[in-house]
């Protein structure tokens, strides 16, 4: 028990110990720290710089859910925020614990509990490592095509929650859109579930209700989700054009001609010496453009060639599936240090969307602000990709010896470029993130976005907690 | 402090998620604080004096495996095992060492071995004694065989005879290096692996054939950070010699085996020796076995832990046991072949008579 701890802390982990178990329970200050710092750069420069960040009261590991239902009934009674822990690996502190209270770590919630070979349907818990899941399928010759770089780290319920993405969404999809059915737990304890399929035509559909929502209405503890066949032929190419316009052209027009690739990713001229160079080590002038298209081999044939006219129309370089395949096999390389971002850096990921016709608007409106503020540069790929525009992965990167000692003027001025960029996104016609979620670093800007639209969320939120104890201070609610 | 020449790798590593579902401990456990991150994190924060080693970064430090998963799957090059290996001795250097952890130290030192054995088998120290001529070749037995597991050396001495090969044992073997090493105890390592490479040197050998893949992995690439060096000897690992005397056709495996079999690759061959190939190439030689690969298997083996986890963290030793059994019995399979101590003792306790485990010199020695 923590020296620290008073009596009604005491109390209260009495009642969470015989809730999940007293091994399930931890209140020591290791297991409070690592769950208090995630993927997001405040946290990280905070402890970077020796400080100790907002801790948990008490990290609890639930087995089930009904013992998540007798957590969420115990936070209520005491009013203690409950923050729903998954990989802990968004970048937007949504799973920080910033007004203490419990942090609800779902990973022993692990299991596969389903794979349905008729419908092609998953279910497991949702802790589990998604990649855990992926390996899982992959036995049955199965995947869910959700295949970010965090597959190794998040949690179905946390890609869930943020409504995440992965590298093949373009063709398969988004989380939101690979969702079936989810079992989620309510701010009051109740346990509920979603309808057994997600189309239909009975009321406003509560998947999406809870996706995205990043546990401010309630903790997701089971989900079914799509699966597919592996496909029969996946290959890729890659090109060069002489600037990010060009590349976003060719981009723009494979996706308007309806050719469905599984992947699209476009870096522009930074990008390129940035990442393409350090980790494929393809030292290249321009825009870096990859695409593939996966299922039977002779349609991916076509789908290849008429892609290939597309691009070599304006492209400088053609450098083939050898290229594209390098990148595919290297996809996840540009996440380990040294090749991400990394302290003592000052790095944001601001990704944003929009239809094409805005695109490039804001990347320049983005790309000025940023490198306004001096040793700070802007880089950016354009990774998931829409019939009617894409998202762009943009970062900005402030040099080292620009980002200052102190932790809180450090943040300040990471507030201040995130804020005015995010703002040059949103006149421009995007919105503020696209598959990262909003957190904390979001929250602030969420009614500005939203408008009177914001009262909806509001309201489901007012109606659904009350008290308020759903990972409070996130999203901006 | 030791960790600070382990900065870099900790800072790299206190941030980044892309190991944890691969590391055995935590994805055995499921639990955060059990993973490389969260490990460099705390280390990350004594580097910066934000916190000290307490009771439970400690104890977290000692539940590691080193089973080196971590470290193999690591596409930015980072080597968190040796920050592990550093924070460790700088944990005993400070007096912290858990009393579970000093009470194995203890143990190794009296008597050679961290599996509660007293002494070496006799049959096999008879064994040994029959070769106390002076030969070219030496072969290091290792203190897992020599006091826990004596049939495989029986079983490694019968394949170099029928091979031909003079070989000598070196007298009084004392491998206790690795495991202090291992455990952080820097100076008993020191004073230990000394001993042990100037008693190597003192029989000329030329060839030094190494048993245990994690005596071999520490002799390749920890007794630098000691001090020591054992340059001038060739050095090979057992299996790699049991398949160039296959390869020079100085033994032949002859008998007939008519078994489901599979092999589990162990952590000191598959991620620090990288010996992948030659134990599979043994096995395909078996007339009649039908090889069947686990899923996880080569570099991405699932490791059954170690021994000095399950000496001082038994409860979790067995859950990381236990984890590979399942593996192990999603591919039919009548005989588990291994190429370690602890994996051969570990598995054959849980699978007792359900499934035959035998380490692969054993069953070259039978078929030969």
């Amino acid at each position: 028990m923590s020296e620290s701890m008073n009596f009604f802390d005491a109390i209260i982990l009495t009642e969470l110990e015989d809730a999940v178990g007293k091994e399930n329970v931890k209140t020591n200050f290791v297991d409070k720290l690592v769950h208090s710092v995630d993927f997001y750069w405040s946290p990280r420069c905070w402890v970077d710089r020796g400080k100790i960040p907002n801790l948990p009261q008490y990290i609890v590991y639930p087995t089930s859910t009904e013992a998540v239902s007798k957590v969420v009934r115990i936070a209520n009674q005491h009013k203690i925020p409950v923050i729903p822990w998954g990989g802990g690996s968004g970048s937007q502190g949504g799973a920080l614990p910033v007004h203490s209270g419990i942090i609800l770590d779902m990973k022993k919630m692990n299991k596969v509990v389903e794979v349905n070979e008729s419908a092609y349907t998953a279910t497991a818990e949702a802790g589990i490592i998604h990649q855990d899941f992926e390996w899982e399928l992959n036995k049955k010759k199965l995947s869910t095509m959700h295949l970010p770089a965090s597959i190794g780290c998040a949690t179905l319920g946390g890609f869930l929650a943020h409504r995440g993405t992965g590298v093949l969404s373009t063709k398969y999809g988004k989380i939101e859109d690979l969702i079936v059915s989810m079992e989620v737990v309510l701010p009051n304890g109740d346990i509920m579930n979603t309808l057994s399929v997600p189309r239909n035509a009975a009321g406003p559909d509560l998947n999406q209700v809870f996706v995205g929502s990043e546990g401010t209405l309630g903790i997701i503890t089971k989900a079914t989700v799509k699966v597919f066949d592996f496909p029969e032929s996946r290959q890729y190419r890659a090109y060069m054009f002489k600037n990010m316009h060009d590349a976003l052209d060719a981009g723009r027009k494979i996706m308007t001609k309806r050719l469905q690739p599984c992947v699209i990713r476009m870096y522009d001229e930074a990008e390129t010496v940035h990442q393409i160079e350090r980790v494929m080590g393809i030292k290249k002038e321009g825009a870096y453009l990859v695409f593939g298209f996966d299922g039977y081999k002779e349609i991916v044939d076509i789908q290849l060639r008429i892609a290939d006219e597309i691009c070599k129309e304006t492209a400088t370089e053609a450098l083939g599936s050898e290229m594209g395949e390098s990148w595919w096999k290297n996809k996840y390389k540009f996440f380990y240090p040294p090749y991400i971002m990394d302290l003592p850096e000052g790095f944001g990921t601001m990704d944003t969307v929009a239809t094409y016709d805005n695109v490039e608007k804001i990347y320049w409106a983005m790309k000025k602000v940023a490198e306004s503020y001096e040793g700070t540069k802007f880089i950016a790929h354009f990774s998931h990709w829409y019939e009617w525009g894409c998202m762009m992965y943009d970062r900005f990167i402030i040099h080292p010896d620009y980002v200052p000692e102190d932790p809180k003027e450090a943040i300040s001025l990471y507030n201040e470029i995130w804020f005015k960029c995010i703002r040059a996104a949103i006149e421009n016609g995007g919105v503020l993130n696209e598959h990262h979620g909003i957190g904390i670093k979001m929250g602030y800007m969420m009614k500005e976005q939203y408008g009177k639209a914001f009262q909806v969320i509001e309201g489901l939120k007012d109606s659904l907690d009350p008290n308020n104890i759903m990972n409070p201070g996130k999203m901006g609610l | 402090m030791k960790i600070r020449a382990q900065q870099e790798n900790i800072d790299r590593c206190r941030f980044c998620f892309m190991c944890r579902h691969v590391c055995t401990l935590g994805r055995v456990t499921s639990e955060e604080a059990l993973t490389p991150r969260s490990q460099a994190l705390g280390l990350s924060m004594i580097l910066r004096d934000a916190m000290e080693y307490d009771g439970q970064l400690v104890e977290n430090i000692y539940k590691c495996c080193l089973c080196g998963y971590c470290k193999d799957w690591c596409q930015g090059g980072w080597d968190f095992p040796s920050s592990v290996k550093a924070a460790r001795q700088d944990i005993v250097a400070a007096g912290l060492a858990p009393q579970n952890v000093e009470d194995l130290k203890d143990e190794i030192l009296q008597h050679k071995n961290a599996y509660g054995k007293t002494a070496i088998d006799p049959a096999l120290k008879k064994a040994i004694e029959s070769h106390r001529d002076k030969a070219e070749t030496l072969v290091l037995y290792g203190n897992d065989v020599l006091y826990a597991a004596p049939e495989i050396g029986l079983s490694f001495m019968e394949i170099l005879e029928k091979a031909g090969i003079d070989f000598m044992p070196l007298p009084d073997e004392d491998t206790s290096a690795y495991e202090l090493y291992s455990l952080g105890y820097l100076e008993e390592a020191k004073t230990s692996a000394a001993a042990l490479v100037a008693a190597i040197k003192g029989t000329g050998a030329k060839r030094l054939i190494v048993l245990s893949p994690d005596v071999e992995a520490f002799l390749a690439n920890d007794l630098s950070m000691l001090d020591i060096s054992l340059a001038d000897i060739d050095i090979v690992g057992g299996v790699k010699c049991i398949h160039s005397l296959l390869e020079d056709a100085k033994i032949k495996i002859s008998k007939q085996y008519q078994k489901k079999i599979t092999y589990h690759d162990c952590n000191g061959l598959a991620r620090e020796t990288k010996a992948i190939d030659e134990p599979r190439a043994i096995i395909d030689r078996i007339p009649g076995g039908a090889f069947t690969e686990l899923v996880w298997n080569k570099n991405e083996a699932h490791s059954t832990g170690s021994n000095l986890v399950s000496r001082l963290y038994p409860h979790i030793a067995k859950d990381i046991l236990d984890k590979r059994v399942e593996d192990i019995r999603e591919i039919e399979s009548d005989v588990v072949i291994t190429s370690c101590v602890y994996d051969k003792l570990g598995l054959a306790e849980i699978f007792g008579d359900e499934k035959e485990v035998i380490d692969i010199y054993e069953l070259v020695a039978k078929l030969i």
